[in-house]
């Protein structure tokens, strides 16, 4: 059972009152509102006419709805927390290069197949992580940051070009862009509360201003806007989805990491709501994931952009204290009825071409930066240090040297021609390389001098760097297995008996120890204070209770006088 | 590793609290308490490794002020200190102050 935090007004079962339920609700539906950016993004690198526009704009809106109101049931519906489905950047580069590649049956195919292949991993999501740890996944999100940097500077710069070199800017693009941008990072940097969340919304704001005034606005797209009616039927890009097997697996891949971002924003809201969060709910995870897969197959059927779980929007719930899931519904509910006003829907796909340069400047910084974080959140061994660096430099040949795998068979050279793809494909095979011939078993014998903590802790950590495991599982690992060791000497076990096995396979990390004797009680509630105060055996109970605490699942089997205790927590 | 500051003793513990040292901190701090004294202050901040064995000295000192009629307060714990005695559900029973003021 989850422990509400008392910095939180409403947890997520909570029933808000009416008008904090509304007011929260809008909150969110302005904020999501805001990352209609992407789709906007994709619509004026392609060049999409105002209908079309508006088409990609009203899909994305209706699958996002759809599944942010689906995402507030529990389980096995929904996920059963406050989470808020936006279209999410991770998939904007591949779905650039769609409609690129095959215009706007091809872009809904691919979003189609973006979330068949998230439907498809959802069960399995704990058990691929093996194969996209966080310097996979870091590297790929980064490289991403990369992939957008181009859109971003030409739209900011209103650059011209001819033959691949830049004929001109637009020298009141530059000055719109900067303003939107200026403002944007002030907010961020140096606002506080619901103006430091709303940078990105505070930037639309300034640069849509600025657009006005130096016109910057598209003719079309204004006067599509004062054309559009209030109140409306909303209209859609509807067409036969089509897919491309060249871009297939870059999409797959990234559905993948946007299954494992997911996992992340599960484990910041369940923290959120619960202040003895130790683990992740995979059951939540993975109908959250599920929910999302059925979204953003919607969305391709549709002609939208794939979706994710906004992390702007937990950040939300984080600043305003309110987790309930009621809010999602009110949210969903909001943005359904928004796409029966055309002029709204109008407004957000004319967003100015230097206004979306700025956003996506943003957003490829952000990524950058972000993907750096996840590098960085593992401990680090050379094989790893390898695998992040060449992965990087594959990737960047594509950007150093165009065209360098031209000669490949059609099919290799278009995913290596991606920045994107042949980082991700990169990552993910170096990380298989380089894990032949690692041990992933280790044994440790116990310390002499009683010392446990100081012999276990240095030794876990270095596993940890030779295997790439967090650095707070490391550290769980050895408190329980110091607490472990001397509640077995406390119990009368010889020291010199005692040995720690530990094995790591991304997924788990199983300590064993076997000892002999009487077997060691390990009680599911902890020993009562007049217990603990009367004699040192409740002590050993209380360690064997804390150790229970410290870990996922703790087992024991006896078979004559020798004994198996295994020690399971979830990586 | 003990002072006293007015009325109130100090006490600070450094290094590992667990089964090796336990008996040697729970006898230096139990030498501390004195009925006359207005209370006892286990300054935490140098304790490096907190065990289970580190956890019962701290709640057998806090029956023996109790019992002494004076008072006990925990503060400056490192936030690994302090996980450990909320993971064990301790802390109810244990003055904690979270800052080091």
């Amino acid at each position: 059972m989850p422990r509400k935090p008392d910095r939180l007004k409403y947890g997520a079962d909570d029933v808000p009152a009416k008008r904090d339920l509304l007011v929260l609700g809008v909150q969110h539906f302005c904020l999501a509102l805001v990352f209609a950016i992407y789709p906007a993004a994709i619509a004026q690198q392609a060049g999409m006419s105002t209908r079309e526009k508006a088409g990609l704009l009203t899909a994305t809106i209706i699958a996002t709805a759809i599944t942010t109101f689906l995402h507030h049931f529990k389980p096995p519906l929904g996920n059963g927390n406050l989470t808020i489905q936006t279209p999410t950047p991770i998939a904007v580069p591949a779905m650039m290069q769609a409609m690129g590649l095959g215009g706007l049956s091809l872009l809904s195919g691919m979003t189609f197949v973006f979330g068949a292949t998230e439907l498809a991993v959802s069960r399995i999501i704990k058990y691929l992580r093996a194969y996209f740890p966080p310097e996979v996944s870091g590297v790929v999100v980064m490289m991403l940051g990369v992939s957008l940097a181009e859109s971003a500077v030409r739209n900011f710069t209103g650059a011209t070009m001819a033959s691949g070199v830049v004929t001109g800017v637009n020298l009141d693009y530059i000055i719109v862009a900067s303003l939107t941008l200026i403002t944007i990072i002030a907010c961020a940097v140096f606002g506080r509360g619901f103006i430091k969340l709303f940078s990105l919304g505070f930037g639309l704001a300034v640069g849509l201003i600025a657009s006005k005034l130096v016109g910057a606005f598209a003719t079309a797209d204004i006067q599509n806007m004062n054309a559009s009616p209030w109140l409306g039927v909303p209209s859609l890009n509807l067409g036969l989805p089509t897919f491309n097997l060249a871009l297939i697996p870059l999409v797959m891949i990234m559905a993948v990491i946007q299954c494992v971002d997911t996992l992340g924003s599960f484990i910041s809201i369940q923290r959120i709501n619960d202040d003895d969060w130790k683990k992740l709910d995979t059951a939540q995870a993975s109908s959250g994931i599920q929910v999302n897969g059925i979204g953003n197959m919607i969305s391709g059927l549709l002609g939208g952009i794939p979706g994710g779980i906004s992390s702007a929007h937990i950040g939300l719930v984080m600043a305003s204290g309110a987790a309930a899931r009621r809010v999602g519904a009110v949210t969903g509910i909001l943005l359904i009825f928004s796409i029966f006003t055309p002029k709204l829907v109008a407004g957000l796909s004319s967003i100015p071409q230097p206004v979306i340069g700025a956003l996506l400047a943003y957003t490829a910084a952000f990524m950058m930066v972000a993907g750096m974080e996840l590098i960085l959140s593992r401990l680090l061994s050379e094989r790893r240090i390898f695998t992040i660096g060449l992965s990087i430099l594959i990737g960047l040949s594509t950007v150093i040297l165009p065209g360098v795998y031209s000669r490949l068979p059609v099919l290799l050279a278009n995913i290596c021609e991606s920045t994107l793809a042949i980082t991700a494909v990169s990552a993910i095979v170096l990380n298989m390389i380089f894990r032949i011939g690692i041990s992933q078993r280790a044994t440790l014998q116990a310390s002499p001098s009683g010392h446990h903590y100081e012999t276990i802790a240095p030794f876990m950590e270095s596993l940890g760097k030779t295997w790439g495991m967090r650095r707070d599982i490391a550290e769980r690992a050895s408190t329980a297995c110091a607490e472990l060791f001397e509640a077995l000497v406390s119990h009368g076990v010889p020291e010199d008996s005692l040995a720690l096995t530990v094995e790591f396979d991304e997924v788990d990390l199983v300590m064993s120890v076997v000892y002999p004797g009487k077997p060691i009680s390990l009680p599911t509630s902890r020993p009562t204070l007049h217990e603990l105060l009367s004699g040192p055996d409740a002590q050993v109970q209380l360690g064997a209770y804390v150790v229970r605490k410290y870990v996922d699942k703790l087992s024991q089997v006896s078979t004559g006088d020798t004994n198996r205790l295994t020690l399971r927590l979830e990586h | 590793m003990a002072a006293q500051m007015s009325e109130l003793r100090v006490y600070a513990p450094v290094g590992r609290l667990d089964s090796q040292t336990a008996a040697g901190h729970e006898e230096a701090i139990l030498a501390l308490i004195n009925p006359s004294s207005k209370g006892l202050v286990l300054d935490m901040a140098g304790v490096s490794h907190l065990s289970t064995a580190g956890i019962r000295v701290l709640l057998m000192v806090s029956r023996a002020c109790q019992d002494a009629g004076i008072g006990l307060m925990l503060h400056s714990l490192t936030p690994a200190t302090l996980e450990v005695i909320r993971i064990t559900g301790l802390d109810e029973h244990l003055n904690i102050r979270l800052d080091a003021s």
